[in-house]
């Protein structure tokens, strides 16, 4: 029964990618670029451990940018045809992930090819693409959650949103560390621990796309849901 | 079309919806038929919200729902309802980037009108029917708000729905574009079933078959327009000054004063319109409640 | 009221003026409101408090602070948690008439729009308040423990309230300039990256940028005495509070505001943020370079000496509260040690070193520790407290534990002196193993910490120095097995055997044989770790 709406999703994948708010992703990726770019073309030898955090830093950019892509100020226009929230989110974080996994590339290509050969050459950028992942997929999913509310003003949330996220795992008690060192013990035990968190972020990302809305999971919110959510 | 006569569109019963500790509505119960059915109610009476619920946007905590013969509360059964449905939401929102055309076609994608060709002619058809054959190619952002809603219109109006829930559609219009509103809805009207919500009396009057009046999350009266002016008779009359006990009473444009309320004896009563019926069920202190309807 | 206005105009401006101040002021106390309740506030003043309770709470926070080291320390943290939320915060704030469409409704109002960008300035203040009451009552928590070191800089503290009025501007700032809620957690991670590569030694020029972020992590090596602190601590607080009056300058200009006071204060703003921020590169001066100097080669004279039975300890005045902490783990080592040798004078000296080794990894040959031994007897001999054990200005830890009890017992074991490195091996060894381990319930915590993070044995050093000695594996399985037993049982057969058990060249055979414990078998030629003499 769903055939129709799977006919729908080609015909979507270029509207939808020209609807979503492109320039707070571009902005934030393009620093994100930077932060790794300027690096890499000076002519300074970095460790892995700042290459890392590096890449890290440029990844939450991304994960920054990719916060505002669920952005949608026709979303009360859409919310009842039928082809299902899910969809369309999924639409949109398929056109988003893609976009930013472009980019990912092109930042871990300036990173290995700015770094010391010795150096790149045991860079755990696979790790590091991970964590990546994870923080664009939590924005997504955050960013989504938020959208059920109101359409407009997702990232608003959502960027900040990551940006705490971030912090609280920067946070985290030795035991349960998640930001380390590349070569520390705790590595892959940390990296379990970001599968969990992309895993989660997916499950959210789904969650955040089932319909019908019921008020109960808005309250609070006050009465005007259907309007626009509480000016913070 | 359709639906047959004897098949409502929309049938609710103990509808009751809660944001946090406000009671939005409160065993809401209501059937709808072929026609314009229009919603009047104050500010805050629940009225979008009986509207996201019917268009499926939104789900009741409790009661039963039965839309084009649909439960919405299910996969499946919201599917078949948003398949034959248009909604215009209430402040509506735009892809500002998008010309009218790009954004009502992506409408339609997302109502599958997955047909290239055909999708273009319906959306050309629905542009047409709301009077934007020629800003078809403008940017939304270069249109006038009038204008911005008839897009808006012309996005609900895509696939010739069954059932077309209006969420104040005619705010913000100039006199000309409401008439030229008021001939589509009313043709729209006159094939399938229409839901809109109005503050406007003379709307009602103007357009709806059916008037569902909701206060305080509650239905207060459902029946014909006349009947709801009916209501009001022998309670609407004129004299030359202010009347303190009537529930309202403003001087007219013919100098007389006009009242609403208990007369006393000997008044000059006159024929009451909708409007009176409507402010004797929403005015806190009416005696009369909306039972006897 | 008209004929007043033509009559008397500048009175009708000053009302008008003092009306838009008021109406500024009603506007201010409800964004500061707003901005107190933002779910942003919210979580970063709980990132920021919340890792510290619960260390305070599960008991592993470190009650030796060193007042002097906590003030900046956590100014990071500080500018990531409260300063990104002022800035987050304070920006979706002054974006929130552009992003819900009312900026339409908002222009035509009486309110200027310079005066508006002004309540969301002031709403950042009782926020600011707020930190600096946080940041207080903290330091003045940890410098009610009878163990605290040093004492705070107020200028230093007065850093995290400043970093939040900062950001906070900035963030208004940011509104007003450009109209997009994506901007203000990028310039945040610019701050962050800025701020890390100031640290970066291998970027030229990197020192320069440390201290034009809000907040310099630039490191020193160890906590030293206050007398050595080279953090220009009240130039930076300058350079920051110069920034703040150049931004919020800045963002009332860019609301239209206009006037020579403005123009006045932004100049000034700028004439402080720019001499403040230079004077920060001013050379070290030459009080702290003695000071410096001092601490290495004469640190006797800044120095408390305490003498608790036959044992002298000497801290640097600003640690002397640290001494009672040192001698419990003194008097846990010598417990297990015979009457006679407990009794013999023993020393304890502070020490600092200056030699910053990090961009190299910490390595240094031998000639390097060679030469630290020389002037730290030299030191000793002078002050008439020869063969001090070193302890250095970290102190409250597991492993600060381990590592002083290990040179503890390895100087009542062998008399040979600090600045001695190697490995231990043999009886000696093990006995060095066992009098750490058996010193201190922390101590013994400290000791598996060390031994679970390292290989081929275990190292008794302070974090601080590059010298060291090790036990090898062979020698602390033996010593890991005697730890298991009751200590009183060891302590009555090491007592018996000292003389034999802490011999040179006694080999560790002859302990397992003693206490009855097995000796795992001699790695191969070659693999073997070379013993000190």
């Amino acid at each position: 029964m769903y055939g129709v709406t799977a006919r729908a999703v080609p015909a979507l994948l270029a509207p939808t990618a020209r609807a979503m708010s492109w320039l707070p992703f571009l902005a934030a990726a393009g620093f994100g670029l930077v932060i790794v770019a300027v690096p890499a073309a000076m002519t300074v030898v970095l460790s892995d451990e700042d290459l890392i955090r590096l890449l890290r830093l440029a990844g939450l950019c991304g994960a920054v940018g990719v916060a505002f892509l669920l952005d949608d100020p026709a979303a009360r226009v859409i919310a009842t045809v039928p082809t299902p929230r899910v969809v369309r989110h999924a639409v949109r974080a398929a056109v988003a992930l893609v976009a930013a996994a472009l980019w990912w590339v092109a930042v871990v290509a300036i990173t290995v090819a700015g770094a010391d050969k010795e150096v790149a050459a045991h860079l755990p950028v696979w790790d590091a693409s991970l964590e990546a992942v994870a923080f664009a997929s939590a924005a997504l999913a955050l960013a989504a959650a938020r959208s059920r509310g109101s359409g407009a003003g997702a990232g608003v949330v959502a960027a900040p949103a990551v940006l705490v996220l971030a912090l609280l795992l920067s946070r985290l008690p030795e035991r349960l560390a998640m930001l380390v060192a590349p070569g520390d013990p705790r590595s892959d035990a940390a990296h379990d621990r970001w599968a969990a968190l992309l895993a989660l972020a997916i499950a959210g990302l789904l969650w955040a796309g089932h319909e019908p809305v019921s008020a109960r999971r808005f309250r609070g919110q006050g009465f005007r849901t259907s309007r626009r959510a509480d000016p913070r | 079309m359709t639906i047959a006569a004897t098949m409502p569109a929309v049938r609710a019963s103990e509808l009751t919806l809660r944001y946090g500790r406000t009671l939005a509505l409160d065993g809401v119960a209501f059937t709808l038929r072929d026609g314009v059915t229009g919603l009047l109610g104050p500010n805050g009476a629940g009225k979008t919200t009986l509207l996201r619920i019917v268009a499926t946007a939104l789900a009741p905590d409790s009661g039963q729902l039965t839309v084009l013969g649909a439960d919405p509360r299910t996969g499946s059964g919201r599917l078949a309802v948003r398949r034959r449905l248009g909604y215009l939401p209430q402040d509506p929102g735009f892809h500002p980037g998008f010309t009218a055309f790009e954004f009502v076609d992506y409408v339609a994608i997302l109502k599958e009108l997955t047909d290239r060709r055909a999708r273009h002619q319906e959306v050309r058809r629905v542009l047409a029917s709301v009077g934007l054959e020629r800003q078809a190619g403008k940017r939304i952002r270069a249109l006038s708000g009038g204008m911005k809603q008839r897009v808006a219109l012309a996005a609900a109006l895509v696939g010739d729905p069954d059932l077309l829930v209006l969420d104040e559609p005619t705010v913000g219009l100039d006199p000309e574009q409401r008439m030229r509103f008021r001939e589509v809805i009313a043709e729209l009207g006159e094939r399938r079933t229409v839901l809109l919500s109005t503050h406007q009396t003379e709307e009602v009057m103007a357009l709806c078959q059916r008037v569902i009046v909701l206060d305080r999350g509650t239905v207060r009266f459902e029946g014909q327009p006349g009947e709801l002016a009916d209501l009001a008779a022998g309670r609407v009359w004129t004299s030359g000054a202010r009347e303190p006990r009537a529930l309202a009473s403003w001087r007219t444009g013919s100098g007389l004063y006009r009242h609403v309320g208990d007369p006393p004896p000997g008044a000059d009563l006159v024929t009451p319109t909708v409007e009176d019926g409507y402010l004797l069920f929403v005015d806190p202190s009416a005696t009369h409640g909306g039972e006897d309807a | 009221m008209t004929t007043s206005v033509i009559e008397r105009p500048e009175a009708a401006t000053a009302a008008q003026a003092a009306n838009s101040r008021g109406a500024m002021l009603a506007l201010a106390r409800v964004e500061a409101r707003r901005l107190l309740r933002h779910p942003v506030t919210i979580a970063g003043l709980l990132l920021f408090l919340g890792p510290m309770v619960y260390q305070w709470v599960s008991g592993g926070a470190n009650r030796f602070p060193v007042l002097h080291d906590e003030d900046w320390s956590k100014q990071f943290i500080g500018l990531l948690t409260l300063g990104g939320a002022a800035l987050v915060a304070a920006n979706l704030a002054a974006l929130r008439a552009h992003r819900h469409g009312t900026a339409a409704q908002y222009g035509v109002l009486v309110l200027p729009h310079a005066w508006r960008t002004g309540a969301f300035l002031l709403a950042v203040v009782p926020f600011a308040g707020i930190v600096a009451l946080l940041v207080v009552v903290r330091i003045g928590l940890l410098a009610l423990l009878p163990s605290a070191a040093g004492r705070p800089n107020p200028a230093e503290l007065a850093v995290y309230p400043a970093v939040v009025l900062l950001l906070g501007a900035l963030g208004v700032l940011l509104a007003r300039v450009l109209r997009t809620a994506v901007l203000a957690p990028l310039v945040l991670l610019g701050i962050v990256v800025f701020t890390f590569i100031g640290v970066l030694g291998s970027v030229p020029g990197s020192r320069y940028l440390a201290w034009l972020m809000p907040v310099s992590v630039e490191e020193p090596l160890m906590p030293y005495p206050i007398d050595m602190m080279e953090r220009p601590a009240g130039r930076h607080l300058a350079y920051l509070a110069g920034l703040i009056v150049v931004l919020v300058a800045a963002a009332l200009a860019v609301t239209g505001a206009r006037g020579r006071r403005l123009t006045l204060a932004g100049a000034a703003g700028l004439a402080v943020a720019v001499l403040a921020g230079s004077a920060q590169y001013l050379p070290v001066s030459d009080a702290v370079k003695k000071a410096s100097l001092d601490a290495v080669e004469r640190p006797a004279g800044m120095q408390t000496c305490r003498t608790i039975d036959q044992v002298t300890y000497c801290a640097f005045d600003d640690f002397a509260p640290w001494i009672d902490g040192w001698d419990t783990v003194v008097r846990g080592v010598l417990r297990g040690v015979p009457e006679q040798e407990a009794r013999k004078p023993l020393a304890v000296r502070q020490r600092v070193s200056t030699d910053d080794n990090r961009s190299n990894g910490f390595v240094s040959g031998p000639e390097d520790r060679a030469k630290v031994a020389e002037v730290w007897k030299r030191v000793d001999d002078a002050a008439g407290t020869p063969n001090a054990v070193t302890v250095g200005t970290r102190w409250g830890e597991g492993e600060d534990e381990a590592g002083f009890a290990g040179r503890v017992a390895f100087e009542v074991v062998a008399r040979k002196g600090p600045g001695v490195d190697g490995v231990i091996c043999g009886t000696r060894g093990v006995l060095v193993g066992w009098l750490a381990g058996q010193a201190t319930p922390l101590a013994a915590e400290g000791l598996r910490e060390i031994d679970a993070s390292s290989t081929g044995g275990v190292w008794f050093f302070d974090r601080s120095f590059n010298t060291f000695i090790s036990v090898s594996d062979r020698e602390m399985a033996v010593a890991k097995a005697l730890l298991k037993r009751p200590a009183a049982e060891v302590a009555e057969t090491v007592k018996r055997s000292w003389a034999e058990l802490s011999a040179a060249g006694t080999p560790t055979e002859r302990a397992g044989e003693l206490f009855g414990v097995p000796v795992p078998p001699q790695e191969p030629e070659g693999e073997r770790s070379v013993c000190m003499e």
